[in-house]
């Protein structure tokens, strides 16, 4: 127990020194604090958002190779070559891909319900103008088109949902649709044909008369706060509140006849876009076709994020290693003095682990104290840190030129909402990033007195005391 | 009855290889006093580093108690057996008189509650007051720090005393009083004092005076026969002192 009360005060004997190791001691556990922080928090952000999202691809045709491989029609206009429903699905099932976002619509006709601005497309149908379209794109007799007054919209996820992530549609009744069936309406739309909640009504596929009729129950009915653009054709297939939103799985599930649909594909990393490549020719996507890994928009999100993480790390390296060096450097300066206590001690008769307690007792005291000042500050600091950084590298890397996709499902799909979590990365001190500082602490603690452990292990007292004279 | 024993102990600087002791036979017993003279730079230092354990002899052997030095645990031997007072003090430079006393009491095992009384009343007795004993060791005198030093020293009972010039910053009637203190510790307490010194008085106290020349030690006079030229100096085999 003397032990400790002789090292304590020694450290009050020896407070000049102290103050100067303290301070380097206090500086290096801030820094480490910081560092360690932003490091584990910028590695869970990386591992989450991997976890969750990966790299998005998008299928975009090559015109040059459009133009070379596809002939004209008789207009002279080029097609691109369709990618079925059915290989959208297959390409979901590839290893390589975490998540698949599938959006579907589908054109529909209910005797039953009237669409907002229906009228306009009838009259078109049944005009001698859509008659002479028709004859001159086929020798065939075009049977008279049902125009469509509702189109039906699918969704595997709510955050494809855009109009209600940016606020163009809101919730005004009811519940967002989760059960197979179960559709949305809009307030209009439902005021206009006496819909309510619960209300079940059939739709028909315009394209094609071979597709059962779709059986939805109103589950909920959203507010639409956009302007209606009139475009002087008072279709209803051009009104947006004649947008019915279900699932996607309820239209897949229903029918996939007709269905029109778009996908995102996000990889779990951009590294496996030529496995996921492989697998969609394999499975038949046109040459024609690009795969392309939109690894601009992952890295855009993660680069910061990375960025972060290696500035810290190499800070933290830094630190270590300079405030590693400045200790030893004042350890070997102040253990004249130390040398000379060490002596006088052991000519005493105190044992060398007992020396050795003492120091190391002097050490962990000062060591506690300024991780306690060093641990405090560092929290403090290390969020305006890590936003002044990200800052800098979010600056960065939006300054990079970044490609454009014309995907209906564009980049910004289901990443706004984390590009967003990713600018305010909310750094926390992690039990892991506590042990570790500690541990540094320790380490570095340690090395405050290292050159007075080495004397004590290495001579005897008098060779101390005599080199001290 | 002795308590420590030199068995033809010789020591060579590591460095130098330059002999400083050769072969020195001596028998040190319990309730006598010692004095070594000699010239200086004749080895005194060294010897005593030697029978303190603070330095180990190239050759021969020291025996405390019938067991051999190197046999023991020597800073069990150092902190309960044996009490020096150094001739530069070795103090710890930045704790009180009384802390230094204190301490050294902790390291011998004294398990007493009131080891801060009893230092005080120690540092009292070699003549330190008691706000003196609070002052830390810079702030004291050289006269002061060596009474501290003494106080280390006996702070423990140890059974033998050695002592490096203990007198040498003290006034005249401080060493008097001093020398009485360590002639009691050996007439009453029963203890073995080895002290070195250049001082014709202090050697004058001693039981038996062993002069030290040229590596060797050789008795020079008993107790109240110190062999005296003319002039008062102790002869030596090589010269005077």
């Amino acid at each position: 127990m003397y032990l400790i009360g002789h090292a304590l005060k020694n450290i009050v004997r020896n407070k000049g020194w102290y103050l100067l190791i303290g301070t380097v001691l206090i500086v290096s556990f801030m820094s480490v604090t910081v560092s360690a922080m932003i490091h584990f928090t910028t590695t869970a952000v990386i591992d989450d958002y991997s976890d969750r999202f990966g790299a998005s691809v998008y299928f975009t045709p090559d015109l040059r190779k459009l133009l070379t491989l596809t002939k004209p029609d008789e207009n002279g206009m080029y097609h691109n070559p369709e990618i079925t429903t059915e290989q959208y699905i297959v390409f979901s099932k590839s290893d390589a891909v975490k998540n698949t976002l599938f959006q579907g619509s589908r054109q529909t006709y209910s005797d039953g319900l009237i669409g907002l601005d229906q009228g306009g497309e009838e009259q078109f149908y049944a005009s001698d103008a859509w008659k002479n379209f028709t004859a001159a794109d086929s020798h065939d007799a075009q049977p008279q088109r049902q125009a469509p007054n509702t189109t039906v919209l699918g969704y595997s996820d709510s955050s494809i949902m855009e109009d209600f992530v940016m606020g163009l549609r809101e919730l005004d009744e009811g519940n967002f649709f989760t059960a197979p069936g179960e559709c949305m309406v809009s307030r209009d739309f439902a005021d206009l044909n006496g819909l309510k909640l619960g209300d079940s009504f059939d739709l028909q596929d315009v394209n094609s008369t071979q597709v059962a009729p779709l059986h939805l129950t109103v589950c909920g009915i959203y507010l639409d706060i956009t302007t209606p653009q009139p475009d002087g054709t008072d279709w209803a297939v051009n009104n947006r509140r004649n947008e019915i939103l279900t699932s996607f799985s309820t239209l897949k599930e229903h029918s996939i006849e007709g269905l029109y649909v778009t996908a995102v594909y996000y990889l779990t990393s951009p590294d496996l876009a030529s496995e996921f490549e492989s697998y969609v020719r394999e499975n038949g996507l046109n040459e024609i076709y690009h795969v392309n890994v939109d690894a601009a928009s992952y890295n855009s999100i993660v680069k910061p994020v990375e960025s972060l993480k290696n500035i810290s790390t190499t800070f933290l390296v830094v630190i270590l290693l300079a405030g590693g060096v400045i200790l030893i450097l004042l350890s070997m300066l102040g253990v004249r003095e130390r040398k000379y206590e060490i002596g006088v001690l052991r000519a005493m008769g105190m044992q060398k682990s007992k020396v050795v307690f003492g120091l190391i007792c002097e050490s962990i005291c000062v060591m506690v104290l300024c991780l306690c000042i060093g641990l405090g500050v560092g929290c403090v600091i290390a969020q305006p840190v890590s936003n002044a950084i990200m800052d800098g590298q979010a600056d960065l890397v939006e300054q990079q030129p970044q490609p454009n996709f014309g995907d209906i499902l564009s980049s910004t799909v289901g990443t706004n909402e984390t590009v967003s979590a990713l600018q305010e990365v909310e750094i926390i001190l992690a039990p892991e990033g506590i042990v570790f500082i500690v541990m540094i602490s320790l380490a570095l603690g340690l090395l405050t007195n290292i050159a007075g452990i080495f004397y004590i292990t290495r001579y005897e007292p008098m060779k101390i005391l005599s080199e001290r004279s | 009855m002795s308590i420590l024993h030199l068995d033809h102990i010789s020591y060579a600087y590591e460095k130098s290889g330059t002999p400083v002791l050769c072969g020195i036979t001596a028998d040190f017993e319990v309730g006598k006093m010692y004095a070594i003279i000699g010239k200086s730079g004749a080895g005194k230092t060294t010897l005593l580093s030697l029978i303190s354990g603070l330095d180990v002899c190239t050759q021969g052997a020291i025996f405390y108690n019938g067991a051999d030095l190197k046999s023991i645990n020597k800073d069990r031997y150092r902190a309960q057996s044996i009490g020096v007072i150094f001739q530069n003090y070795n103090l710890l430079l930045g704790a009180s008189a009384v802390e230094n006393v204190v301490l050294a009491m902790n390291l011998s095992g004294d398990k007493s509650s009131n080891k801060k009384a009893a230092a005080y009343s120690l540092l009292e007795k070699v003549g330190i007051d008691r706000e003196t004993a609070d002052r830390k060791i810079l702030k004291l005198s050289g006269g002061e720090q060596q009474r501290t030093g003494i106080a280390r020293a006996l702070s423990h009972n140890p059974d033998i005393l050695i002592a490096d010039e203990p007198t040498g910053n003290l006034d005249e009637r401080t060493e008097d009083e001093i020398m009485a203190l360590l002639s009691g510790l050996v007439k009453n307490e029963n203890r073995c004092v080895i002290i070195v010194t250049h001082s014709h008085k202090v050697a004058s106290c001693a039981d038996e005076v062993l002069g030290l020349s040229g590596g060797k030690l050789t008795t020079v006079n008993q107790k109240n026969a110190a062999n005296r030229s003319e002039s008062g100096r102790i002869q030596l085999k090589g010269g005077t002192l």
